[in-house]
C-alpha cells in the first residue's frame, strides 16, 4: 500500500490529510499524520486570550477529532527524516517509509536565543503570548498591570503572523482604555524594521494610527540583551528602554526535525520551489505552511491557498504528471484594531496590500486596510469556519490566487 | 416473576430503541442531505463568487462604486446644507431646472456661448475700445441687433430683481440658503482626494518576513546594479567601502539571487561569520537596512 507521509497535524497538515485521502483513498493509498500530541491549536485565537476574550478552552480541539477518520494518526516525537531512504524514524525507534513526504512542520518559538530573556522576570514581568502557557500568564499579568510602561518587542523577522504586533498593541490600548487606566500606561513598540508599517500604501493610509492612539514606536531597535533584574531592554546599536511589563515575539526557527535531519537551512526553513512548493533536492518531498524557508508570510491563510496548489500538486506527481507552478504567495488577515474593528489585508509576493473592498468589489462585505465592524465580526466568525470548513478542507468560495479586482490600485 | 418483568423491560427498551433508530435514520438522512447540499453548493457558489466578482470589478474599473461613493458625500451635504422642506421645494423645482439647462443647451445657445469664449479666448485681438470707439461699433448692424437683445434681457433682470426686493422686504430666505450652503460644502472631504498613483508593482516579495521596495527609497534595479553605483549610495550614507564591508554587501546580493529575500541581522551574521556587534561595527546605523541599500536589493519589511 502506497503512502503519503505529513509531518505535522497543525493547519497545513491537517487540510492537506483531509484533502488527500478524500482524492486517493480509493486508489489504495494510506494518508498518516505524526504529530507528537494530540491538540490542536486555533493559534488566530492566542491574541484575544490575553485580554480574557476567549478561554482557553475556546482555542484548542483534539487534532483526532479534526482528520478525516480513514486518516490515520500517529502520535510520536519525529527523530529524524531520511529522504534518500525514503524514511521517517521516530522517537521509540519505529521508521515509517512512505513514498510522498510533506513537511507541515511549522515553526517554533526560541525566547532563549536572546540573551537574558529567560532568565530573571521570564513569565513575571516578560511574556510571550505565541504559546497557549505564554498567553495565559499574559493574561493574569495584565489582570494584575495598573499602570506602567508596556513595552512590545518583535525580536527578529520572519515571525508568524507578522500583523500580530501591531493587533496585540491596539487591543492592549483599548484593553486599558476600558479599564480606565489608559492614561497610567505608556505604551511602546521596538521593532527591528524602520516602523510599524514599512509598505508605501499601508503607511499612507494608516501611518496616524499609532500616534493617534498615543502608542510611541523605536524604529530599528534590534534588541541584544534583557536585563530582567533592572527590566530593561538593550539594542545593539546601545539604546536601551525599560518597561514594566514586556511583551516579546521572541526568534522564530523551523522545527528541530528539519534541523536534526539536516535538510533545512541555518534556522531549520525547509526549501521548497516557490511556486510548485516541491523539494529542489528530493522530488518526492514537499512542504507547505510556517516550514518553508519561501519570503510568504507565516500565517495560516498562506497555508490554505497553498494547500490548494499542494493537493493539486501531490495528485498529479503520483500520477507521473508535470506540477503546476501556481502558488503565488497569496495571504491574507484580519488586523484587529481594538475598539470592535477590525482592518483586512490581502497581497501576495509581488503586490503590497492596496485599499479597495473583499472578496466582491465595491461591495465588500470587508474593507481593506480600513477599519470596520464588518472586518471584526469576519475575524471572529473565521474561528467557526477554521474548524468545520477550512481544516475539513472544504472549497471556500475564494480563489487562490491573489486577484486584483476590488482593490484600488 | 423477576423474568416477566425484565422481559417486559426489554420490551419497552427495545421498543423506545425502535422509536430512536427511526429518530436517528432521520437525523442521519438529514445530514446527509445537508453535507450533499453543501457539495453541491459549493462549485456553484464557487462560480457565483468568480463570476460576481469580474462583474463588479468592471464596474469598479469604471468608477461606478468611487462615483457613489461620491455621491454619498454629496448627499450628505445636501442633508446637512438643507433642510426638508428646502428639498421637498428643489424636486418640485426639478421640472423648471432641467428646462432651464435644455434651454441652455439649446445648439444655438451654445454655439453663442461658444462664439463667447473664442471672443475671449482671443482677447489679445480686439484692441482696447473708447467711447468713441464704442460709438462707432454701434453703426454695426450685428452690434445693434445685439445691443437690442441686451436690452430685453436687461428688463428682464430688472424687473426679477424689483420682485426680489419686494420678497425681500417680508423674508430674507436666500441669504440664510446661501451661508448655510457655504457652510455644509465647506471644504473638500479628504477621502474624495485621490489615490497616488505612483505605486505600481513591486517587483520581488512583498509579502510579509521579505521585502518590499519602498517607492520612497531611491534604490537601484538590482539587476543594474554596479560596483560603482553601491559606492556612490555608500559615500552618500557616510559609509567607506573597504574588503570587510564588501564582504557583507557581496553575501547580501547571493543571498537575496538564492532566495529572493534580502538578509535581516541573523542572516548577515550567519552568512559572513562575523558576530552581530561586528556588523553594527561596519555599518553603525540599522546594518540590514544599509547593506539592502548599498547592495541595490530591497529593504528587509514587513507585510504592512
Amino acid at each position: 500500500m502506497k503512502r503519503i507521509l505529513i509531518l505535522g497535524g497543525g493547519t497545513g497538515g491537517t487540510i492537506m490529510a483531509n484533502r488527500l485521502v478524500r482524492e486517493l483513498a480509493e486508489d489504495g493509498w494510506r494518508v498518516t499524520v505524526v504529530d507528537r500530541d494530540d491538540v490542536h491549536l486555533y493559534q488566530p485565537g492566542l491574541l484575544f486570550l490575553p485580554f480574557g476574550e476567549y478561554r482557553a478552552e475556546d482555542v484548542v480541539r483534539r487534532r483526532k477529532h479534526l482528520l478525516d477518520p480513514r486518516v490515520e494518526l500517529r502520535l510520536a516525537e519525529i527523530d529524524v527524516v531520511d529522504p534518500s531512504a525514503n524514511v521517517v524514524a521516530l522517537a521509540g525507534g519505529e521508521r515509517l517509509g512512505y513514498d510522498v513526504l510533506i513537511l507541515a512542520t511549522g515553526s517554533r518559538i526560541l525566547p532563549e536565543q536572546t540573551q537574558g530573556l529567560t532568565g530573571e522576570g521570564w513569565k513575571t514581568s516578560a511574556f510571550d503570548f505565541y504559546t497557549l502557557e505564554g498567553a495565559l500568564a499574559l493574561r493574569d499579568a495584565l489582570e494584575r498591570f495598573d499602570g506602567g510602561r508596556f513595552v512590545l518587542n518583535v525580536v527578529e523577522m520572519p515571525i508568524k503572523c507578522p500583523v500580530a504586533p501591531l493587533e496585540l498593541l491596539f487591543l492592549a490600548e483599548a484593553y486599558f482604555a476600558k479599564r480606565g487606566i489608559r492614561d497610567k500606561v505608556e505604551i511602546t513598540y521596538a521593532t527591528p524594521l524602520e516602523g510599524a508599517f514599512t509598505k508605501p500604501r499601508a503607511s499612507a493610509a494608516l501611518g496616524g494610527m499609532l500616534s493617534a492612539r498615543g502608542i510611541s514606536v523605536l524604529g530599528d531597535f534590534s534588541v541584544a540583551e534583557v536585563d530582567g533584574a533592572r527590566k530593561v531592554l538593550k539594542a545593539y546599536d546601545g539604546r536601551e528602554t525599560d518597561y514594566d511589563l514586556l511583551v516579546t515575539i521572541p526568534l522564530h526557527g523551523g522545527s528541530q526535525v528539519v534541523s536534526r535531519s539536516g535538510i533545512g537551512d541555518a534556522n531549520g526553513w525547509f526549501d521548497v520551489d516557490r511556486h510548485t512548493l516541491q523539494s529542489p533536492r528530493f522530488p518526492n518531498v514537499f512542504a507547505l505552511g510556517d516550514a518553508t524557508s519561501l519570503p510568504a508570510s507565516k500565517a495560516g491563510a498562506v497555508a490554505h491557498f497553498q494547500s490548494e496548489v499542494l493537493v493539486e500538486n501531490v495528485l498529479r506527481f503520483v500520477s507521473g504528471r508535470e506540477l503546476q507552478p501556481a502558488f503565488d504567495g497569496h495571504a491574507n488577515c484580519f488586523i484587529e484594531t481594538g475598539y470592535g474593528k477590525a482592518m483586512l489585508i490581502d497581497f501576495n509576493y509581488e503586490t503590497e496590500p492596496l485599499p479597495g473592498r473583499f472578496p466582491l468589489p465595491g461591495v465588500g462585505p470587508f474593507t481593506l486596510l480600513e477599519e470596520s465592524a464588518t472586518n471584526h465580526w469576519g475575524k471572529l466568525a473565521f474561528r467557526w469556519v477554521y474548524w468545520n470548513v477550512l481544516l475539513a478542507g472544504k472549497d471556500l468560495p475564494l480563489d487562490h490566487r491573489m486577484l486584483l479586482a476590488g482593490k484600488w490600485a | 416473576m423477576t423474568t416477566t418483568l425484565q422481559n417486559r423491560d426489554l420490551a419497552a427498551v427495545m421498543a423506545r430503541l425502535d422509536a430512536m433508530d427511526a429518530r436517528l435514520s432521520a437525523i442521519v438522512a438529514r445530514q446527509e442531505k445537508t453535507d450533499e447540499l453543501f457539495a453541491e453548493m459549493t462549485p456553484i457558489l464557487r462560480d457565483v463568487m468568480a463570476t460576481a466578482t469580474a462583474k463588479l470589478d468592471g464596474l469598479e474599473k469604471k468608477g461606478w462604486f468611487a462615483f457613489g461613493r461620491e455621491l454619498a458625500g454629496v448627499a450628505e451635504r445636501v442633508v446637512e446644507g438643507f433642510d426638508p422642506r428646502e428639498v421637498h421645494e428643489l424636486g418640485d423645482a426639478v421640472v423648471s431646472i432641467l428646462r432651464t439647462v435644455r434651454a441652455l443647451t439649446q445648439p444655438r445657445v451654445l454655439e453663442v456661448a461658444a462664439d463667447a469664449s473664442e471672443v475671449i479666448e482671443n482677447g489679445e485681438n480686439a484692441a482696447p475700445l473708447g467711447l468713441i470707439g464704442m460709438v462707432r461699433a454701434t453703426s454695426d448692424e450685428d452690434v445693434q441687433k445685439g445691443m437690442a437683445v441686451i436690452m430685453e434681457i436687461m428688463r428682464h433682470v430688472g424687473r426679477a430683481a424689483k420682485a426680489v426686493q419686494a420678497e425681500r422686504g417680508a423674508r430674507d430666505p436666500m441669504a440664510a440658503r446661501k451661508e448655510k450652503l457655504a457652510a455644509a460644502l465647506g471644504p473638500r472631504r479628504k477621502r474624495s482626494e485621490a489615490p497616488p498613483a505612483t505605486v505600481g508593482k513591486a517587483p520581488v516579495a512583498a509579502a510579509c518576513g521579505g521585502v518590499s521596495r519602498g517607492a520612497d527609497e531611491p534604490l537601484v534595479d538590482p539587476k543594474a546594479w554596479t560596483k560603482e553605483a553601491a559606492a556612490e549610495i555608500a559615500a552618500s550614507l557616510g559609509v567607506p567601502l573597504d574588503g570587510a564591508r564588501w564582504a557583507v554587501i557581496d553575501f547580501a546580493r547571493s543571498e537575496f539571487e538564492t532566495t529572493g529575500t534580502s538578509p535581516n541581522i541573523r542572516r548577515l551574521t550567519q552568512g559572513t561569520k562575523l558576530a552581530t556587534k561586528d556588523i553594527y561595527a561596519l555599518f553603525p546605523k540599522a546594518p540590514a537596512r544599509t547593506v539592502a541599500r548599498i547592495a541595490g536589493i530591497p529593504k528587509p519589511a514587513g507585510c504592512i
